[in-house]
Parts: C-alpha cells; sequence; structure tokens
C-alpha cells in the first residue's frame, strides 16, 4: 500500500512518536474486549480438504513470569507517591502522572467536566499559554497529553532523556497552574459536544450506552451517560472547583521511566514538584446497585435504522475479584475471535459478535454484543442467550481454555516495549492496589486457569435469567417481532435523552413571593418602556452583526429578525465564512400555525425551502412565544405561572430571578433582572438537559422602549455574539415576506 | 485489507540512512544509546539474515524484506509488486487461505505488510518462543503462494479498492501528478499503490513470473529483533530456508531507466479538483548519500509543523488583504533507494491564488537558499528527528523495520544506528548549501492543480 501521507505529512511536524497510552492494565482494551476476526469455515474441495500435511500452529508453553526492571518507589514530602524504572536502552525518558479524579467521581449535575478538565490542561498554565506549551514540546520534539479515563486523569509526557527538563518543568505546570482560559473552553466543549451528537448518533455506541443506563440506572453513576447537552452546560468555574477539589498530591502518583538516575531523581522531582501543595483528599462517591432481577427490555427506535445493534448485559466483577483470570479465559470463550457468540451469530461473515467485562476497582458491567438485519434480530439476540446460557451451564472445554490462554498471554509482553508503556502499565496497576507482581505474574496467573475453574467462575458470574437488553433499530420492524416472541419492552426514541434529566424540585407557590414575582415583572415592563405602549405594540424589525461560533470556527454574521404581532416572526441569518466565495443565508418563518425554512442543502450547496412541521415547528412556535422583547407580556398575563427563584450574581451585578412557565411541554424560561435597572439581564431556558442563555446589555431608547443593542447567546455547542444596528418600531411590513417562498 | 488487531503503519518520513564513504570499508556504526550490536550473516543460498536481541519483553518481531518494489514493476504492470502484499497471506502449499494472520493473531500476535517503490515487506509480532513457527510460515511463503484465479480476483478489487479511496485524496493525486511530471524516464514516476487499468490487464502468470523473479532468498533479507539469540535465529532459519535454491539475479529494470538530470524548469496544469494546488518538486540524491540528512532538515525547516517557513508565509492572514494565500501548505522529502525528490505544496481555493503561492513557496525557499536557517530552527528541526526516530526504535518492530529499511537503501542493515549522529553534525551552512544546490526554482518541476469551478 502506498503510503498515504506524504502530502498529509507534509503537514506534519516530522515523525511523531505514538501518543503516550492512557493507563492501562496489560491486557485492556485487546485482551478482555475480544476483537472480530474473519472465520471462514472451510470449504469443501478446496486446495487443503483432506490433507494431512499442513502447517499446524505450534502448541504454546505455558507462560512464563515477564521480567520488570527494578522499580524504586518513594514519596515526595508533599505526599506524591513516585516509582521509577531504569530502562537506558535508549535515550528516552517518560513522566506519566496519575490524578485518582475519572468519570466515577463527576456529579450528576457536572457530567463530562473530568473529559474537559483534562484536555484543558494543555490549553495554558500560568507561565504557559496554550501555543507556548505546543511549541516548547515541539522543539524538542517530545509529545505532552492530558487524557481522562473511567478512574483517573493522566498527564504524560515524553522526549529524548537529554530532554528531560522540558518534561519535569511541564508537568508539574500543568497539574498545578492550569488557567483554563476561557476562549479555548469553548472551544474545546463545543468540539466535544459535537463529538457527543455524532457518537449518540452512532447506532452501536447508542446501545452500549443505553445498556449501561438501563443496567445501572439514574441513580448510579455507570448509568449516567454523556451528552451533548451536559458537556455544552458545563462552566469554567466547574473546573476550577473539580481541579481544586481533586488535584491534590496525596491523590496523585507518578512513574518516571527510561533513562534516568533515580538517585538525583528524587531531588528534581522535590524541587519541580514542591509546589503542589498537601490538601485534604475527597472521598470517592459510591452508589448503591439497584439490583437485577428478571430481565429488562429496551427497544430504542432510529427509524431508519436497517441493522439492528443488541446488548446484553449483567453485572460483572471487581478487577480483585478472585476469579478474575477465570473470568478472562472464559469470556475469551465467548466473546473472542472465533468465539462461541462468533460462531454461533456471524454466519455471513458481517456483523460483530462480542463480549466484554469491565475491569474496574469497583464492580462493572458484563456485555455480550451484536448487530443483526433488523428481520433476524430477534433470533440473534436468543442466540446470544442460549450461548451465554450454555457456557453457564457446562463451561468452556480444555481447547477452548488453552485458545483463550494463548491469545491473552501471547501478547501480554507487547506492552512492556516503550518506557511511556511501562511507565503507564505501572500506574494502571497501582491504580488498582496492586503492585508489581501483577504485572510480572499476569501471563502466569492466566495460564493456571484451569478449565473446571473456568466452568465454576462462567456458572456464578453469567446468569441468563437476570440480564437487560437493549436493542437499537426501527421500530417499524422491531416491535412486531418483539410481540410475536412475547417479550416485554420499554420503547424510546433514539433522540431522548439516555439519562433521565434531573427534574428540578417544584419550588412551593408561597403567596407573598409569588406577589413579590408579578411586582418584579410590573417593574420591569415600566423600565421596558411600559406596559401599554408594549402592548400596543403592532411590529418590529431589527437588525445585528456579529460573530457565531460553530464548531469552533468562528464565522460573521448578520442576523436580521422582522415580528408582526400577534403570531407572524421570520429571521433571516447571512453567514459569511472567511475565504468563501460567497455568503450562506438561512431562513425561517412561522406565521399562525405554519411555517417554512430556507438554506443550502449542505451536500449540494443548492438552496432549497422546506416547510417546518412536527418538532420542528414547535421548536419555532416556542422561539416565537419567547420573543425576548415580549416575554414581559406573557410573564404579566394574571394567568402565567411564575415562581421566584434566590437572586444571583453574574459578573458583579446582582440580579433577581424568575421563571415562568411556558405552553410547552413544561419548559421553563427564566428571566434575571437587573435589580437596579428591572431590565432583563438574561434570559435562560433548558429543555431537561440542553440549557440556553441569552445575555443583554447596553439597552438604549429606541421610540419609547428599550431595547438590548448587545446580545450573546450560547447553548447547545454555539456561541453567538450580536450588536443590533437598526430597530425599527412599528415599521410598514410587507405581509409577503411571511409568505413560503415559491422557488428557492 | 482487514489484519486483526493491527491497522498499517504509515510511514511518514522515509527513513534515516547513514552515508557510507565509498572509500573507507563499512565499519561498525556506533550505537543509539545502548543498542547491541546487529548480528548479520548470510546462508549459502544467499539469504542475508539480520538479528537484534531485544530487552525483556518476552517477544519477537520476525519480518522478511524482499528488494522487490513498484520500481521492478513494467510501465504497463503498475501494482504488480502490491498485489503480493495481499496475496501472500492468502493460501500457500502447506497453509489455508487466511491461517497465516489467524494463527499468528491466535497466539496473541499480529501481522502486517507495506509495498513502496523499493521494497515489500512482511512483519510478524509474537511472543518470543514462536520464533521458529515464525520463521517456517515465512520460508513457506517465499516459494510456495498457490495463484489460484479467484484468489488473484478477490485480491485485486482489494487492492482496486485501496487505489480508489487513495484517488479521494487531493493531496495524494497532488503526489502522484507531480511524480508523473518529475520523472520522464525513471519508474519513480508512479508508487506502489497500482493503477486500475495495469491491474486489470495483469494475468496470474504476470504475477507469477514477479514472483519467481524477486521472491527468493537471495533477494531478500530476513530481520529478527526481539528476546531472541542469533544462535536460535542461524538454527531456524536454516532450517526453514536452507534447502531453498539460489536464484538468479533478478532484473533491475530501474537501472537501464536512469533519470537524466533536471536541468530546466517545468511546468504542467493538471485537473482541476475539489481543492487548488500547487506542488514544486526538485530531485535529490538517494538515501546513501551525505547531504540526504541536511536535505531532510532543509524540508522541516521549510515545511513541518505550523511553525514552519511555508506554512506561516502561506497560511498567515495578509494585514492589507486579510487573506491568507493558502489553506494549507507544507513540505517534506521522499527519500529512497535511488535519488527520490523533496516536494512543497500549497493548496488554495481561488484559481488566482496559485501562481502567488509559486511565488512565495520559491520565495522563501530562496531565502533559506540565503540565509540558511535560525539556529532555533535548526535545534527543533534536528530535534524532531532524532525524537521522533529513537521512539521509533522503542518497540521491536520499529527496530525490525530500522534494519530492514537500512538494508534497502545502503545494503547495510546496521547503518541507521549512525543517524542520530549524523544528523546532529548538519550545520547551518549545509542547509544552506543543499537548498541553493538542489533547490532552486529552474531545476524545479511545477504542476498546478486549479480548483474545480463552484
Amino acid at each position: 500500500m502506498r503510503k498515504l501521507l506524504l502530502m498529509m505529512a507534509v503537514a506534519a511536524c516530522g515523525p511523531k512518536p505514538a501518543p503516550a497510552p492512557i493507563p492501562m492494565l496489560p491486557g485492556d482494551g485487546d485482551a478482555h474486549v475480544a476483537k472480530p476476526a474473519p472465520v471462514k469455515p472451510p470449504a469443501a474441495g478446496d486446495a487443503w480438504t483432506g490433507r494431512n500435511d499442513l502447517i499446524a500452529a505450534p502448541v504454546p508453553q505455558p507462560p512464563a513470569a515477564v521480567e520488570l526492571p527494578k522499580i524504586e518507589e518513594f514519596k515526595l514530602s508533599n505526599g506524591l507517591q513516585v516509582y521509577v524504572v531504569k530502562r537506558d536502552r535508549l535515550p528516552v525518558v517518560a513522566m506519566q502522572l496519575a490524578v485518582r479524579a475519572g468519570r466515577m467521581h463527576e456529579p450528576r449535575a457536572r457530567l463530562g467536566v473530568a473529559e474537559l478538565t483534562a484536555d484543558m490542561l494543555v490549553k495554558g498554565t500560568k507561565k504557559h499559554d496554550a501555543a507556548a506549551l505546543a511549541r516548547t514540546i515541539d522543539f524538542v520534539g517530545g509529545t505532552i497529553a492530558a487524557d481522562s479515563t473511567f478512574e483517573a486523569t493522566l498527564v504524560s509526557c515524553s522526549v529524548l532523556a537529554r530532554n528531560a527538563n522540558t518534561c519535569f518543568e511541564l508537568v508539574p505546570e500543568m497539574i498545578t497552574q492550569p488557567t483554563f482560559p476561557d476562549a479555548e473552553l469553548a472551544k474545546l466543549r463545543d468540539g466535544l459536544a459535537s463529538t457527543m451528537r455524532q457518537r449518540l448518533d452512532d447506532a452501536g455506541t447508542l446501545a452500549s450506552a443505553h445498556a449501561q443506563n438501563l443496567l445501572w440506572g439514574n441513580e448510579h453513576m455507570r448509568g449516567w451517560i454523556n451528552s451533548e447537552q451536559s458537556i455544552g452546560s458545563i462552566k469554567r468555574e466547574d473546573l476550577v472547583a473539580w481541579h481544586r477539589a481533586w488535584f491534590v498530591p496525596g491523590n496523585a502518583m507518578l512513574a518516571v521511566t527510561g533513562d534516568v538516575d533515580p538517585r538525583k531523581l528524587k531531588a528534581d522531582l522535590e524541587r519541580t514538584f514542591g509546589a503542589w501543595r498537601k490538601g485534604p483528599i475527597p472521598p470517592a462517591p459510591t452508589y448503591p446497585e439497584q439490583g437485577l432481577s428478571g430481565s429488562r427490555i429496551r427497544l430504542v427506535d432510529k427509524p431508519g435504522q436497517a441493522q439492528t445493534h443488541i446488548r446484553v448485559a449483567q453485572y460483572g466483577i471487581r478487577h480483585d475479584d478472585p476469579r478474575f483470570f477465570d473470568t478472562l479465559v472464559w469470556n475469551y470463550t465467548l466473546g473472542g475471535a472465533g468465539g462461541r457468540l462468533a460462531r454461533a451469530l456471524r454466519g455471513d461473515g458481517k456483523a460483530y459478535a462480542t463480549s466484554s467485562f469491565d475491569r474496574n476497582v469497583d464492580r462493572g458491567s458484563f456485555v455480550a454484543s451484536t448487530a443483526a438485519r433488523n428481520s433476524e434480530a430477534v433470533a440473534a439476540a436468543k442466540g446470544m442467550l442460549g450461548e451465554i446460557a450454555r457456557l453457564a451451564k457446562d463451561g468452556p472445554t480444555k481447547d477452548e481454555v488453552d485458545a483463550a490462554v494463548a491469545s491473552i498471554t501471547g501478547g501480554y509482553g507487547l506492552r512492556f516495549q516503550s518506557a511511556a508503556d511501562v511507565g503507564a502499565a505501572l500506574i494502571g496497576a497501582e491504580l488498582h492496589g496492586f503492585g508489581r507482581e501483577y504485572l510480572t505474574n499476569f501471563a502466569v496467573a492466566a495460564g493456571q486457569v484451569a478449565v473446571a475453574d473456568a466452568k465454576k467462575a462462567a456458572s456464578e458470574i453469567l446468569d441468563p435469567k437476570a440480564f437487560v437488553m437493549v436493542m437499537v433499530g426501527d421500530a417499524k420492524d422491531l416491535e412486531p417481532l418483539l410481540i410475536k416472541e412475547g417479550w416485554r419492552f420499554e420503547k424510546v426514541a433514539s433522540t431522548d435523552p439516555i439519562t433521565a434529566p434531573v427534574r428540578q424540585p417544584e419550588v412551593p407557590a408561597d403567596a407573598k413571593a409569588v406577589a413579590a414575582a408579578r411586582k418584579l415583572i410590573d417593574d420591569a415592563l415600566a423600565a421596558k418602556g411600559g406596559k401599554a405602549k408594549l402592548a400596543g405594540l403592532k411590529a418590529f424589525r431589527m437588525t445585528a452583526t456579529g460573530m457565531t461560533t460553530i464548531q469552533g470556527q468562528s464565522v460573521p454574521v448578520e442576523i436580521a429578525r422582522v415580528f408582526v404581532l400577534p403570531d407572524k416572526m421570520r429571521i433571516d441569518a447571512t453567514l459569511k465564512p472567511p475565504r468563501a466565495p460567497r455568503d450562506v443565508v438561512v431562513s425561517i418563518a412561522v406565521s399562525g400555525e405554519t411555517g417554512w425554512q430556507r438554506g443550502p442543502d449542505p451536500k449540494t450547496n443548492d438552496y432549497a425551502v422546506a416547510e417546518i412541521t412536527g418538532s420542528g415547528l414547535a421548536s419555532a412556535n416556542f422561539e416565537r412565544w419567547r420573543e425576548p422583547e415580549l416575554i414581559l407580556l406573557k410573564a404579566a398575563d394574571p394567568a402565567a405561572k411564575l415562581s421566584p427563584g434566590p437572586d444571583e450574581t453574574i459578573d458583579g451585578k446582582a440580579y433577581a430571578v424568575v421563571r415562568l412557565r411556558s405552553p410547552f411541554a413544561e419548559v421553563d424560561v427564566t428571566l434575571y433582572i437587573d435589580k437596579k435597572t428591572k431590565l432583563i439581564g438574561r434570559m435562560s431556558y433548558s429543555d431537561g438537559g440542553s440549557t440556553e442563555t441569552d445575555d443583554f446589555a447596553d439597552y438604549r431608547d429606541v421610540g419609547g422602549l428599550k431595547f438590548a443593542h448587545k446580545r450573546n447567546s450560547t447553548g447547545a455547542g454555539r456561541s453567538t455574539a450580536l450588536e443590533l444596528k437598526a430597530v425599527e418600531v412599528d415599521p410598514k411590513v410587507d405581509p409577503a415576506v411571511f409568505a413560503k417562498p415559491a422557488a428557492p | 485489507m482487514v489484519r486483526s488487531l493491527v491497522a498499517r503503519r504509515v510511514v511518514i518520513v522515509a527513513g534515516l540512512v547513514a552515508a557510507v564513504p565509498a572509500s573507507s570499508a563499512p565499519d561498525v556504526p556506533r550505537a543509539v544509546g545502548k543498542l547491541p550490536a546487529v548480528e548479520t550473516f548470510a546462508l549459502p543460498n544467499g539469504l542475508q539474515v539480520a538479528v537484534l536481541p531485544g530487552d525483556a519483553a518476552p517477544i519477537v518481531s520476525v519480518q522478511v524484506w524482499y528488494h522487490a518494489g513498484s520500481k521492478d514493476e513494467r510501465r504497463d504492470r503498475r501494482g504488480t509488486a502490491h498485489m503480493f502484499e495481499h496475496m501472500m497471506f492468502e493460501g500457500t502449499t502447506h497453509v489455508r487461505a487466511g491461517a497465516y494472520t489467524q494463527s499468528i493473531n491466535g497466539l496473541g500476535g499480529y501481522v502486517n505488510a507495506a509495498t513502496d517503490e523499493d521494497a515489500t515487506h512482511y512483519s510478524n509480532t509474537l511472543p518470543a518462543q514462536h520464533l521458529d513457527y515464525a520463521v517456517r510460515l515465512e520460508a513457506e511463503r517465499m516459494r510456495s503462494l498457490l495463484f489460484r484465479p479467484a484468489m488473484i480476483e478477490a485480491q485485486r478489487a482489494v487492492v482496486k479498492d485501496e487505489i480508489r479511496q487513495q484517488g479521494s485524496s487531493p493531496f495524494a493525486r497532488g503526489l502522484l501528478g507531480c511524480l508523473a511530471v518529475a520523472y520522464l524516464k525513471h519508474p519513480y514516476a508512479w508508487t506502489a499503490s497500482g493503477n486500475v487499468k495495469d491491474l486489470d490487464a495483469t494475468s496470474a502468470d504476470d504475477l507469477k513470473q514477479f514472483y519467481d523473479a524477486y521472491y527468493q532468498p537471495n533477494n531478500a533479507l530476513l530481520v529478527v529483533v526481539g528476546k531472541v539469540t542469533a544462535a536460535d535465529v542461524k538454527a531456524s532459519a536454516e532450517k526453514w530456508f536452507g534447502a531453498i535454491p539460489k536464484a538468479s539475479d533478478p532484473p533491475r529494470p530501474a537501472a537501464a531507466a536512469a533519470e537524466p538530470a533536471q536541468t530546466t524548469a517545468r511546468r504542467e496544469v493538471a485537473e482541476p479538483g475539489p481543492i487548488g494546488m500547487t506542488l514544486v518538486g526538485w530531485h535529490i540524491p538517494a538515501a546513501k548519500d551525505k547531504d540526504i540528512y541536511a536535505l531532510q532538515l532543509a524540508s522541516i525547516v521549510l515545511g513541518a509543523g505550523e511553525g514552519s517557513r511555508l506554512k506561516l508565509r502561506l497560511k498567515t492572514a495578509d494585514p492589507k488583504t486579510k487573506q491568507a494565500l493558502a489553506v494549507e501548505a507544507g513540505m517534506d522529502t521522499i527519500v529512497r533507494e535511488e535519488p527520490g525528490m523533496a516536494i512543497a505544496l500549497g493548496a488554495f481555493r481561488e484559481p488566482a491564488q496559485a501562481d502567488p503561492v509559486l511565488a512565495a513557496i520559491f520565495d522563501e525557499v530562496g531565502k533559506l537558499a540565503a540565509k540558511g536557517p535560525t539556529a532555533d530552527e535548526l535545534r527543533k528541526a534536528k530535534n524532531q528527528v532524532q525524537a521522533g526516530f529513537v521512539f521509533s526504535l522503542e518497540t521491536t518492530q520499529g527496530l525490525a523495520e530500522a534494519i530492514g529499511r537500512s538494508w534497502i537503501f545502503t545494503g547495510n542493515p546496521s547503518s541507521f544506528l549512525r543517524d542520530v549522529d549524523e544528523i546532529e553534525k548538519v550545520s547551518a551552512a549545509d542547509v544552506q548549501r543543499v537548498t541553493r544546490q538542489y533547490l532552486p526554482a529552474d531545476h524545479a518541476t511545477v504542476v498546478v492543480f486549479p480548483p474545480k469551478a463552484r
């Protein structure tokens, strides 16, 4: 194959080493997540049928222990645990620092904070901004990375030995003095939100996520699934709080491997990590398991999905379970390359059929996975359950155990090649409370699994009667099959949030408080220009210019908005991407109960006009209802459901808070009214996960009414900053502007 | 093509090689770090063997490097070498189709293969205890591949698919276009991927002829790196390869097709594409030439990384027009056994930018030729090359590839051991000199791909 490359490489800065690994235990990632391989049954009458002189694969000898070089251990005076491995065959030094702060520690209202914080560590410190960090590590041809996993945040740095000081300088800086700059955070958050959106569009990923939620429930951290919305709502102060709470030296460990002098190293590390002050270590949150009895099936409807992705999940084991190695073996038998699932389900060689189990300190899940055409989905699910039951009853054969051990232990040595690998393996073991013996004896322990042990473990851990099942496919095809089978199931839409949104507690309607809220609305109306004046408004038109950030790219935009009361609204957004030949114009209009939109087809760039119906129309109607210039009239309506909230301070200003219930599916709009000026400073709403925030400033009088001339909106991975250029009160508006255009 | 557990490795900078001074006997190059020396020997049938005893991890990489690449192909049979990269896993006399990969995976290892203009190499990484098995499998497929019609059809389709996928990358198309104009005689005018029309015309006999000419012990190097001894490797090599007879020397069509020196500039306009590109190529010496190190550093200073000269010049917005000349820019060197190329690129959207991009590229190269690199630029480029190279040697597979590539480029499997030192010796004056000598505008090949009208 031609190295595709070259011109791709033209954009790279020279040969790059492989990215430093996230703490993995040897065998992580591949050994227990069995990978599919094409298993072709021998065709009758081919060149090799009936031959007895074919080359046979060798019978592996019992696996031997892995030799590890000497590991020096010491603690710095601030409590940081350090491991040093000298390996000087090559002039390389690698540093791996792990903090016990990962997804499992996240509060429900801040899903994604671990990942965001980790990603932001390379985006700026007190001494180096993002560009300077990149320049510093690029200059020496090294790599630096920060990642988060289920259990930890890992910062890794690899350099030539002569440049070791670069790692010694940058890693402590990133850990102790990150600055989390706003601009970088916005870009990163948008990118991550976008990735979330794409991932949950993938039926396979969706199936796995739903399986976790169904197995663990909405009150257990494993059941909380990261989403575009959850990421989008994380703010800088959340990162700061997370970092301050968890990033303390007593909650971390450091591995330094390669061409180092362990004796000299201690003094160097005391110096470079000395500024990292001790702090209390927060307790890791724990959650009760909801228990599993009987079976539960969730059908996730994805219209148009022709292939159903199926998951069967149940509880797994803790990493320190004495049956751990037995489980590695029976899991490989079930879901490994050429395993029982693959042989039973991959007749046409297309779909995958695998199984895996989590390897964490706390008990995780066991998941069997496959995909099948919709018409075969129930048969495939039954096939999976059948194989699980069979293995639980009979256990693996001797041949199967031998094959499993060969595969699990054969590749084990591959995990100890680079200095960074050794450091990561060490960290991985220590994070789970294992010492070096785990690493050196892993292969030996796997080799000692007897057939009877594997069978006993499978029968204890697998339960063919108590499980959860998820199917992601087209319900049109799947429901009849499930009903025919007599299987009870719950149905959800693929677009529904996977994790139930956190219900805001309903504030009891205290009469005095509601009255105070009403007075506040009256004051706000007065500040706006008066209720009578606002209610007498027949129409208004405004144009604004500014910038909108889409997928991390900032694009100049011009927005024209015209409103003819009571129910005609049209918005035209003109985007001017730099270096594009022409502008992009997106228009949307609603009038009464109908609406249309016009915009370019992303594939062809041709413009198209379409009617808006269904949930699109509901969205447009909601936009119309919450029109910022008119929202106070909605709030002043005697029938309006108001509930006051506690005052809030934003950017140093004090705001009174009023929540207003909208007529749309329990969505609340929250108004933040400046306590001094009584003008609306912010309006936000949340539809159970996604939060959109509009900020208003620079109010100026136009025709007796106050209009905010500066508007910033953030939410759903996008942010827009606008300045009003023109406002017309009661202009003449040609009704034709609201009519659906005939041709694009 | 899916081979479980490993993706294709993309070689970004084609290896570095020592300059072996023609006058002196090959000395033992100084080691990198504390790497032991590469032990070499040959079998009577001409098979070269190189062994590097490895670290403590109980694994081994066994590779066979065939000195056969796309420069050995007939001009109307491009893609022949590439076919073998795929076919060699699909059934030999004593190994069922697919069983090669499957059996190695089953032992916890993985396989890979790659083709380029000069060589095709096959890689097996697996537990060290199975060294003998891997050597046996390689010996088996050196001479016992079965040319079954159904298999050939299937792999032809796979290779054609790869070509099509590559064709959808504008940068790949740009590269291929530039090479085709820059090389008038030499087979480096095409690369190893192949050509759909030629592949369709390639018969089983054509393939068998290539196999019999090039897949022979006297045209191959067996490389073993890992927890092994040279004695064990020798025993296995003799046991399994020993019986294969030596063949006649393979034909070297490239020897009769030396590229004449390019003394004038060339310019061509190619087919419009989704993005506009201006490519500028210059002929550079072969891998073992003493100037290659300096040329690679020059190329990095000019076009690797966001801080490089071409990127800064072409991608920074002009303060007056608020526009940048290009949306992407860069430069790289194609270092090969025979004289390769240095190629610079600028990608843009408006047709009118093609010439300003070209002017800017020539201007930046000219500046480097006039003044050389700054101390920082030179230090950074050296750091990047050396670091990337040393990191690649941390794995048995990376080490084995360094050995194989050394052999292809210089005939000496150990030459890579000097690379770190040789790069270090390059001075700013050296970089300036090679830029002036090898990258002048009047010896350049310019190919412009206009952007499609929108």
